[in-house]
């Protein structure tokens, strides 16, 4: 993210963390409609879409106290979020049930402290970068990833479902991970730890 | 039973797409905590992972799902003690702002009610209840070094309460606090409350009693943190109460 990008977020954090009900306004502006689409292409159903949408940006509103810029972005914090609670939302379970990232995990994870490469480029370009780096991906992999992080399925489960070794899933999943990774970068999208 | 490195490494795909079982996440945290290869690892692929729903276009949800998000972060600010929506700093005791305090916590959910009814939120301008006849709303334009900032008030007469909600407003000097006062139809002004705009520029201030009669509300920067008993500035924010 640009130092503004980041900056801004920073601000809003702030605002968040003391309970500031415009802020939360502010983040439903920024990013509810992109909330809204991975809601919905997650559980398909507006009701259900719109029922995740507002947990989720209600968590983060409550725990944004928690929320460490230097370690992930907000609306990476925000999506993944969302994403958990929707496939919560389609698969009938409670969130955690099955060791989903939370919150906590997803801040501990590395990430880079001085450059956040999403906010250098406008949303369209991002979001065709993204695009042709799924696109790129033979379509087996594509649909690992795919299954995974839009439904839920665990590697047993994409096994069954692709009739295919567990051994596979896993190194095909692994593969289009890294492969997303570094396309990515090279679009300045991501940068190498 | 996981009993090697190619075996925490198999999982971290997983991991990062939120498909891992409990007991898997389990240990592969712990295996992080000392082993830099897997979480390198594990930064990479969670920043692939993250990246995935970019691809998608984005999606106007229903017009209404953003006030009920407001209104279920209001309601639930009003009974949380952590809450910022109304906050007006009492002036210097024992004067009236320092009797408002459990006021404050009678009305506060008068006050969401009333903040809501003014917009409160980034659009601003959205009106999501409309006025009761019981109240009366008006507007405080910023000038000089306020301009662009603006006051909406909404008085609950019936209630005694009125809410002003601030946005637009720029950070005051140090050590300076931006100070609301009550301009009647005759006499001095009255000090109301002291207050420092939120960082982005917004505030939410409480006044335990009706504004009717009054001339005009008005909002000058003064010195802090207790703001001062009569203006030292011309106001910079104003607005007539008819």
């Amino acid at each position: 993210m640009s130092g503004e990008g980041r900056e801004a977020d920073t601000r809003l954090v702030a605002d968040l963390a003391v309970g500031d009900v415009a802020a939360l306004a502010a983040l439903y502006d920024r990013y509810g409609a992109l909330a809204y689409a991975l809601a919905m292409r997650v559980v398909g159903d507006p009701g259900k879409a719109e029922d995740v949408v507002q947990e989720a940006f209600l968590n983060v509103w409550r725990k944004a106290g928690t929320f460490d810029p230097a370690r992930g972005s907000l609306r990476s914090w925000l999506l993944a979020t969302v994403r958990n609670r929707a496939v919560d939302s389609l698969r009938g379970r409670a969130g955690r049930e099955r060791g989903e990232l939370g919150l906590e995990e997803i801040l501990e994870l590395p990430a880079s402290p001085a450059h956040d490469p999403w906010a250098e480029v406008s949303r369209a370009f991002e979001r065709d970068a993204v695009r042709e780096a799924l696109d790129r991906l033979p379509s087996e992999q594509r649909q690992s990833v795919e299954l995974a992080y839009y439904a839920g399925y665990t590697y047993r489960e994409i096994a069954e479902s692709e009739r295919v070794p567990l051994s596979t899933v896993k190194g095909r999943m692994r593969l289009a991970l890294e492969k997303l990774h570094s396309y990515l970068a090279g679009k300045g999208l991501h940068d190498d730890l | 039973m996981i009993s090697d490195h190619a075996e925490y490494e198999e999982l971290v795909p997983a991991y990062v797409l939120g498909v891992a079982d409990p007991e898997e996440v389990r240990k592969l945290r712990e295996h992080l905590r000392g082993c830099d290869a897997c979480t390198r690892l594990t930064g990479r692929l969670q920043r692939a992972a993250s990246l995935l729903p970019l691809e998608l276009e984005p999606a106007e949800a229903p017009a209404d799902l953003r006030e009920r998000l407001l209104r279920a972060a209001a309601e639930e600010a009003g009974t949380d003690s952590r809450s910022k929506p109304v906050i007006p700093l009492p002036k210097r005791p024992p004067r009236a702002p320092r009797r408002l305090l459990p006021a404050v916590r009678r009305a506060t959910a008068l006050a969401v009610a009333a903040a809501f009814a003014l917009g409160l939120g980034a659009g601003l301008g959205t009106r999501l209840i409309p006025p009761a006849a019981s109240e009366a709303r008006y507007t405080l334009q910023g000038t000089g070094a306020m301009a662009g900032a603006e006051g909406r008030v909404a008085d609950l007469r019936s209630d005694g309460v009125t809410v002003v909600w601030f946005s637009g407003l720029p950070q005051p000097a140090p050590g300076h606090v931006d100070e609301l006062w009550l301009i009647p139809r005759q006499g001095q002004p009255q000090a109301a409350a002291v207050f420092v705009p939120n960082a982005g520029g917004s505030q939410v201030v409480l006044l335990p009693r009706s504004v009717a009669g009054l001339k005009a509300l008005a909002v000058t920067e003064e010195p802090g943190p207790n703001g001062s008993s009569q203006p030292t500035q011309q106001p910079q924010l104003i607005g007539s109460i008819s």
